[in-house]
């Protein structure tokens, strides 16, 4: 992937184009009230879920949250017990390859046949879309290169690496150039090199116009590539927006670490009654204060600090993340 | 659909696992069979048995000798290896010696002739080809004379008419002499029987190559199934490429397998070899019907489907007489008293074909046997399109 050479945009322009395209449009992905039963597990409690043309959406949930049975609801791949699913504005149903055709999926589990080569693993699901052979062997090299697989073409998927088997795996899902993409946890268990790659992969096809729905339980990836994002808990969405209303709709602000040698009652209690602060813990030597949004934050704690007359060695702060509004509204951690 | 059965046809090719089935196995067994025949057909294509005659005045008058001048006849056909003596001491000296097999003698004008074998060695009390070379000896002495009468009624027109060694010859390898060997279009031989059968547990085995390209093409069988099912091609036509290239693999192997019985084992197919290859399209279609059948089946691995499609081949196979003779005559029997269960075996079927091709003149019962096969077939693709009309599932 490294030699496709996205530019330094991001989710914030690709929002902005699809700001136009919407209008005309309306949603790619509308579901509405999807209830998904497995015996007695409600997978799928009323799902609702409006994705916009141009977006890079998150489904950020914990495991067994219901991302990947609802990816398979709208895909047709399983019944559901409610609900109704449209696509790209019309009613999706199992044989309506003509919607199919403008799709793309890539497994949660990796899916090829063994016994084929990286090219023709590659070529055999692009002819599942594509049936002009020279066009499919352009799209075929240009999803190789697209996922750097030039030098591995002619190896089985036994041979490869976990992370370049994840790669094969996307290549396998994208290669015919579709306008909805779903990624299901595409960068599980795969080096960070490998990750930025395939990151960098799935902004430079939003680029080129591709909607993507992206899971994932990495709230930093989410964080990173998605335009809007929804946090699921229990087959429910509990939350949706962009990041930054995310977590403005929590109100949590920065965590501040900070090492001093020694804290007495007094100072702690004088922290604790700031206006922005909601929690301080003192832990020798590392003092952590949990704060709401405010401006000044971490003036105000090094103010009464100072005040005390007490040393500060090292501090850092850091911004609220998509576990604190996880953690805010479900009350528990995003991963254990 | 043109790639989906190129790359299923490359896929299979390469699953190096499914020829341990469909190829390598029935070469191996027919391999083990033609070291297991190589003595019983080696007597059964009788190399002649030296025998002594007492040629007096007596055998000269009696119309068994124009029986076994016929029988001694030079060709493919000779039974005997003639030897005559002018005395009885002579000939009894040669026996005891082991010149000759065994000695006829006609004891007076008119009696009916006499078999004298080596002293000490009653039938059965050894094995191997002086045995065998005994028993022919007097199962001609025994035919002649259970016929004498109409055998001395017709000598007396017509001699060598009557002494067709054919005739003798059918009588041993046809075990009690019950086949109607004037049907024949190859003389007979029981070891080719089991071949026969081979192919049919070949062909059942090979059902193991569209269990396991039917599972990677279903949703709820295989993730690979699930993803496949989401592209832009319908269901239908998938399956319709994938069977078509798992009968060409399964027709392969079985030719191939054929091509090893046939030259390398040197089994007789009647001169019918095109014929057989056409019988092995049905066979593999009916392989091909009962994978998909099998594989369809959900919420059973492809590691238990192999093992339960290895059961039922080798009972099928029981029924169809694979396993030697007693099996061979208990597949006789459970055909003669339940033809419609017997019909109903692949395997059996598979087996009768080929000797159909090899036993009849015509073309009618192989004829038949094929359509058998192709309502089986037929049969067999409903079931497993039975199980997979669903387009989505409760789980996967
Ligand atoms: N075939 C099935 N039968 C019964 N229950 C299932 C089945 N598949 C999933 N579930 C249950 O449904 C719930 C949602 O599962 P799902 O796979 O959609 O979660 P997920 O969000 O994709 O999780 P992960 O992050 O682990 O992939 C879980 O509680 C899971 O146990
Ligand atoms: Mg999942």
């Amino acid at each position: 992937m490294d030699e496709y050479s996205a530019g330094p945009t991001g989710p914030a322009r690709a929002a902005g184009e699809a700001q136009a395209a919407r209008a005309a449009v309306g949603p790619v992905v509308a579901v509405d009230n999807l209830v998904k039963r497995y015996g007695d597990l409600v997978a799928l409690d009323h799902f609702n879920l409006t994705i916009e043309p141009g977006e890079i959406f998150g489904l950020l949930g914990p495991n067994g949250s219901g991302k990947t049975t609802a990816i398979n609801c709208i895909l047709q791949l399983l019944t559901y017990d409610k609900g109704t699913i449209r696509l790209f504005g019309e009613p999706m149903a199992p044989t309506r390859y003509d919607l199919k055709r403008r799709i793309g999926v890539v497994p949660q589990n990796v899916a090829l046949f063994e016994e084929l080569t990286v090219r023709e693993n590659i070529d055999f699901f692009c002819a599942l879309y594509v049936s002009d052979r020279r066009e499919r062997a352009r799209l075929v090299d240009e999803a190789i290169a697209f996922v750097g697989l030039q030098d591995y073409v002619k190896f089985r998927p036994r041979k490869l690496s976990g992370g370049l088997l994840r790669r094969l795996n996307i290549a396998c899902g994208i290669a015919h150039k579709p306008q909805l993409a779903f990624f299901d946890e595409p960068t599980v268990a795969v080096d960070p090199q490998s990750r930025n790659a395939i990151l960098e992969g799935i902004r430079a096809m939003n680029e080129r116009g591709c909607t993507v729905v992206y899971t994932s339980h990495y709230m930093e990836e989410v964080e990173e590539i998605c335009s809007r994002i929804m946090i699921m808990d229990k087959g429910r969405s509990v939350a949706v927006g962009t990041n930054a209303e995310l977590k403005a709709m929590v109100g949590v602000g920065e965590r501040i670490f900070i090492e001093v040698a020694a804290l007495d009652e007094g100072t702690r209690a004088r922290l604790a009654t700031l206006p922005h602060v909601r929690h301080v813990a003192y832990n020798e030597p590392e003092l952590t204060v949990h704060c709401e949004q405010g401006a000044h934050n971490v003036s105000d704690v090094m103010g009464v600090l100072a005040a005390a007359g007490i040393t500060c060695g090292r501090m850092y702060a850091e911004p609220p993340t998509l576990n604190d509004v996880f953690l805010e509204i479900t009350g528990k951690e995003l991963r254990d | 659909m043109g790639v989906i059965f190129r790359d299923t046809l490359r896929a299979l090719v390469r699953t190096r696992a499914l020829y341990i089935w469909s190829l390598i196995f029935p070469i191996v067994l027919s391999t083990m069979f033609m070291f297991m025949f190589a003595n019983l057909d080696g007597e059964r294509a009788f190399d002649p048995v030296p025998t002594g005659i007492v040629a007096d005045e007596a055998w000269d008058a009696s119309p068994f000798a124009a029986v076994v001048d016929d029988l001694a006849a030079p060709g493919d056909d000779q039974l005997l290896a003639v030897r005559s003596f002018p005395s009885a001491e002579e000939a009894r000296s040669a026996l005891t010696a082991g010149e000759v097999a065994g000695v006829f003698a006609v004891p007076e004008a008119g009696a009916a002739p006499e078999l004298w074998v080596a002293p000490g060695s009653e039938t059965g009390a050894t094995l191997g080809a002086d045995d065998v070379n005994r028993t022919i000896l007097e199962t001609v002495a025994d035919t002649y004379v259970r016929d004498a009468d109409l055998l001395a009624a017709v000598a007396a027109e017509d001699p060598a008419a009557l002494a067709d060694p054919g005739r003798l010859e059918a009588a041993f390898s046809a075990g009690n002499g019950t086949e109607e060997t004037s049907l024949t279009h190859a003389s007979p031989k029981e070891s080719v029987r089991y071949y026969y059968a081979l192919f049919g547990m070949a062909a059942l085995f090979g059902a193991q190559i569209a269990v396991f390209a039917v599972c990677q093409t279903q949703p709820n069988l295989s993730p690979l199934g699930a993803r496949r099912a989401l592209g832009a091609v319908g269901r239908t036509r998938t399956l319709l490429a994938t069977l078509a290239a798992c009968w060409l693999v399964s027709w392969a192997c079985l030719v191939a397998a054929f091509l090893y019985v046939r030259f390398v084992v040197g089994v007789d197919f009647a001169g019918r070899e095109l014929w057989c290859v056409a019988g092995l399209a049905a066979a593999a279609l009916v392989a091909c019907a009962l994978g998909t059948a099998l594989g369809a089946l959900p919420k059973i691995d492809f590691g238990s489907k192999t093992g339960i499609l290895t059961g039922v081949a080798c009972l099928l196979s029981l029924f169809a007489g694979l396993y030697g003779e007693p099996c061979m005559e208990l597949a006789d029997t459970v055909a003669r008293q339940f033809p419609v269960l017997s019909g109903l075996n692949p395997a059996k079927a598979i087996a009768d074909m080929f000797y159909s091709l090899y036993y009849y003149d015509g073309l009618d019962v192989f004829a038949a046997k094929v359509a058998v096969l192709g309502l089986m077939a037929a049969v067999l693709f409903a079931v497993g399109a039975l199980f997979m009309r669903r387009q989505r599932y409760a789980s996967l």
